[in-house]
């Protein structure tokens, strides 16, 4: 079964403008060849990273791009390795993102980066099985002492035992990748343990659609898309 | 020097590389995310870009080792310093809304570089990344 990028990799070397739709893997817009922007229900937004943090606009161009820079490549991670489904996804030619930030990414070093990523998340702990289950901290420390990053306290911190890693994510406002190495190495560390009453098998993977979320000032976000498409 | 932009129009960053790149005596130069590894942007000999794994490894270890190792127990690094035979390497994390720091690296030579210069550029430089 062909994945996602060998699509978009068609589409790239033909210098394409316009969208890709693959429900329910997330959607891809290209723009004369390269990536103007990739949305994936399983990642949070560029709006929901920048909203999530409660600051009303104020951010600097730079913190912008690194906040659309870091979505892509978050959307990039799940969207690329898809497989396409049976019927041929639909290309609208000419159809760009909203808002349009401007910025452009290569396909390539976007593939490449995401076989990178996956890499390092075998290389922190192989298995996946915490991956998609409920966070669920362990009720004591293995050992005496231990050490944790700011996003892995926080993601301990906001652990309800019901929350799967894509939907702490989306609740922090932090890159589902991020998380998942987060909780990749707290799983290494001992800190985590598998939930006593798992989801059906498979379940938190096929979601398309992500559960109810805290919603986002509406002040905040209006400020942010403001500012997003101030960024040409 | 070569100078490589990878996201090709994260404009701020490269602008940013570019500045780093002007500081007297660097060598090589690297724009990172510190908890993904992914490397924003490059510049110098392109050796640099081979070690941001283990340079954002390094990063993470010492924090971790200081949290460890002080009263407090908590660490906040402003610019980690090394000085080696091949140069002064400097670490220095920027905070960023979200994710992240942001993490600026960069190789001095030992004879032609002012750390204490460098690292007041370095700051002014990603200063204007936030404001």
């Amino acid at each position: 079964m062909a994945a996602v990028h060998t699509l978009l990799t068609g589409l790239a070397r033909e210098h394409a403008t316009g969208s890709l739709n693959v429900p329910p893997a997330g959607k891809a817009y290209l723009r004369e060849g390269r990536i103007a922007h990739l949305e994936c229900p399983r990642t949070p937004s560029v709006e929901r990273l920048l909203t999530a943090h409660g600051r009303a606009g104020g951010y600097s161009r730079a913190e912008l791009e690194f906040c659309v820079a870091g979505a892509v490549l978050d959307a990039a991670y799940f969207l690329l390795p898809a497989e396409l489904p049976a019927a041929r996804p639909k290309f609208r030619p000419g159809e760009c993102p909203r808002p349009d930030t401007r910025l452009e990414f290569e396909l390539a070093w976007l593939v490449g980066e995401c076989a990178r990523r996956r890499a390092q998340l075998a290389q922190i702990w192989s298995s996946a099985e915490l991956d998609d289950v409920p966070v669920t901290p362990a009720a004591r420390l293995p050992g005496h002492r231990a050490t944790v990053s700011a996003l892995e306290w926080e993601i301990l911190l906001s652990s309800d035992r019901v929350a799967t890693p894509a939907e702490l994510a989306d609740r922090l406002g932090q890159p589902a990748y991020s998380v998942l190495l987060a909780v990749r190495r707290l799983a290494a560390a001992g800190l985590l343990v598998a939930p006593l009453m798992p989801r059906r098998r498979g379940r938190a993977l096929d979601r398309a659609v992500p559960p109810a979320l805290p919603q986002s000032d509406p002040n905040v976000l209006a400020a942010v898309k403001r500012a997003l498409e101030e960024l040409e | 020097m070569a100078v490589r932009l990878y996201a090709a129009s994260v404009l701020a960053l490269d602008d940013c590389l570019l500045s780093v790149m002007d500081i007297p005596g660097v060598l090589d130069a690297l724009v990172m995310d510190h908890l993904s590894g992914t490397v924003m942007a490059s510049g110098g000999r392109g050796e640099a870009e081979r070690s941001a794994p283990a340079l954002g490894e390094t990063l993470r270890v010492t924090m971790d080792a200081l949290a460890g190792a002080t009263h407090r127990g908590t660490v906040r690094i402003d610019d980690l310093i090394v000085i080696a035979d091949d140069g002064y390497h400097l670490l220095h994390p920027v905070e960023m809304p979200f994710d992240g720091p942001l993490v600026i690296y960069v190789r001095l030579d030992l004879g032609r570089a002012n750390l204490a210069l460098a690292r007041h550029q370095l700051s002014s430089i990603t200063g204007r990344l936030r404001g």
